[in-house]
């Protein structure tokens, strides 16, 4: 069943084309993960499907629910938000709420749910992710990681039906990565419908169902991950894997230098 | 001692001190008054800019720019003349020329005008305080399904009054020290009081240091509850 699709989504900024024609469908409970370049527009199409940011023409298909993205009101924008949670590059957590007040905020506020009840919610999720020891601290308090896996559970609690990560490990310390990515690996396995925006390539080999690659705006190939990274049929992809391999290598043996140290 | 005493009283000042203190009441809550009218008008003002409300927007920049660019003094003039005008023109519209001006306390002028002047300088302060918190802060809030009211309420402004606090306060202490001119449309407050008692006995300068040591001990006042409440609302783990 298609949870999520699609269509000729197009977004320009001052001119600038920056998602050109986006066509793509996801079946639920199914991973995606997007790669390519900086500025191939990877970013916007995660902002543009839960209008952090308004496409300037395309359909967006959830549940066969149809949404007009030139013409959708503030109404079916809250509607969409609510199956859809969202980890940002920089956590963007709340820096006057403590961590379980960070998670409970989506509850109580959007909806309704009451402050003792949101309260036990949102500690079983930081419990979850290994936060048990940090529900009354500050983001400011919180290392790189343990902020990044309190807007994880912010995102989760809500129980969202399609969950977007936008580079959720780019900011942090290569071996933080690992745990990072285990994480949203059991997410990624519990049936919830994930896009995931990430050079990770072996979070992509090992849990993603379809790996998309973006250049300039468009796609530019896309596939199970096994095949386009291992078999990519276009010029493109595979100039940019062959980079990316390199980076990953890179990472990986600063990683293993650093252990060894 | 006895010469001293002719230029300089210490004395007279101790015993014109309670007179001149029972007059505090109304300075204050003149500054209190304004403050919080001030800041209110300042919020929606700062809304208005914000999102560029159309005709809002451009009167507030008129509203802005004129009560920068004009002394207090004379507001308080304008407001004092010219609210009477208003309400008799307004009563000539209904056809009533010669309805009764309904009196107006010299206080509540002076509150307006105070009020009016307060606004235009804190919607800029707001402006510039809601527009600095970060765009990611709200981003996440619509993410997890908040309006835009409910992300104002409870992302934003509480951010924003912590930054706000401590400007907040100056601009009641500088209240505080604005309602002196209003005894330029006779309210007796401390300066009115002191200008009586000026008069009453050619002590000026006693009584003049009097109410600088009034001033300056409520703005110290209010400067020592700022510093405490901003500890108290202070962000664990920030500076």
């Amino acid at each position: 069943m298609i949870k999520l699709r699609i269509e000729n989504l197009r977004k320009s900024f001052d001119g600038n084309k920056v998602l050109d024609g986006i066509n793509l469908g996801l079946e639920a409970g199914k991973v995606m993960a997007v790669l390519g370049p900086s500025g191939s527009g990877k970013t916007t199409l995660l902002r543009c499907l839960n209008f952090l940011e308004r496409a300037d023409d395309g359909k967006l298909l959830i549940d066969d629910v149809a949404v007009d993205c030139k013409a959708v009101s503030k109404k079916q924008i809250l509607a969409l938000r609510r199956k859809i949670g969202f980890v940002f590059q920089n956590y963007n957590l709340f820096r006057h709420m403590t961590a379980e007040k960070n998670v409970m905020e989506g509850l109580v506020t959007p909806r309704g749910v009451p402050a003792k009840e949101a309260r036990e919610m949102a500690r079983a999720v930081l419990d979850s992710v290994g936060l048990a020891d940090k529900y009354y601290s500050y983001p400011t308090q919180l290392s790189g990681g343990e902020q990044q896996r309190v807007a994880i559970a912010r995102a989760m609690v809500i129980n969202p039906e399609i969950l977007l990560l936008d580079e959720p490990t780019s900011a942090l310390d290569p071996e933080l990565v690992g745990e990072a990515m285990q994480i949203i690996k059991k997410i990624a396995r519990s049936g919830i419908t994930m896009i995931i925006v990430t050079h990770e390539m072996s979070f992509a080999y090992e849990a993603a169902d379809y790996a998309v690659f973006m250049d300039k705006g468009t796609i530019v190939e896309t596939g199970n991950p096994t095949e386009l990274f291992d078999n990519p049929q276009e010029e493109r992809t595979r100039q940019f894997l062959k980079r990316l391999h390199r980076d990953n290598r890179d990472n990986r043996d600063n990683r293993d230098n650093r252990e060894k140290e | 001692m006895e010469v001293i005493n002719r230029f300089f009283s210490v004395e007279f000042m101790l015993k014109e001190i309670p007179f001149i203190a029972s007059y505090l009441p109304t300075t204050i809550f003149m500054a209190v008054c304004a403050t919080l009218i001030g800041w209110f008008i300042g919020f929606f003002v700062a809304m208005f800019r914000i999102n560029r409300v159309p005709v809002l927007n451009q009167l507030a920049g008129f509203y802005i720019s004129f009560i920068r660019g004009t002394p207090l003094m004379v507001q308080i003039y304008l407001t004092y003349y010219g609210i009477p005008i208003i309400i008799t023109m307004f009563h000539a519209l209904n056809g009533q020329p010669s309805a009764p001006i309904t009196p107006f306390l010299p206080i509540a002028f002076a509150i307006i005008a105070f009020s009016i002047n307060t606004g235009a300088y804190s919607a800029e302060t707001i402006r510039a305080i809601v527009i600095s918190i970060d765009k990611g802060q709200r981003e996440a809030a619509f993410s997890l399904g908040l309006t835009a009211s409910q992300t104002m309420r409870r992302i934003v402004l509480p951010q924003a009054f912590r930054v706000a606090l401590p400007m907040l306060c100056n601009s009641f202490i500088s209240n505080v020290l604005g309602t002196s001119l209003a005894f330029i449309v006779s309210v007796v407050d401390i300066m009115g009081a002191a200008k009586l008692v000026g008069g009453r006995s050619y002590r000026y300068f006693e009584v003049f240091v009097i109410v600088a040591i009034l001033y300056w001990l409520i703005s110290s006042v209010i400067q020592r509850f700022t510093y405490w409440l901003e500890n108290k609302l202070r962000i664990p783990g920030t500076s």
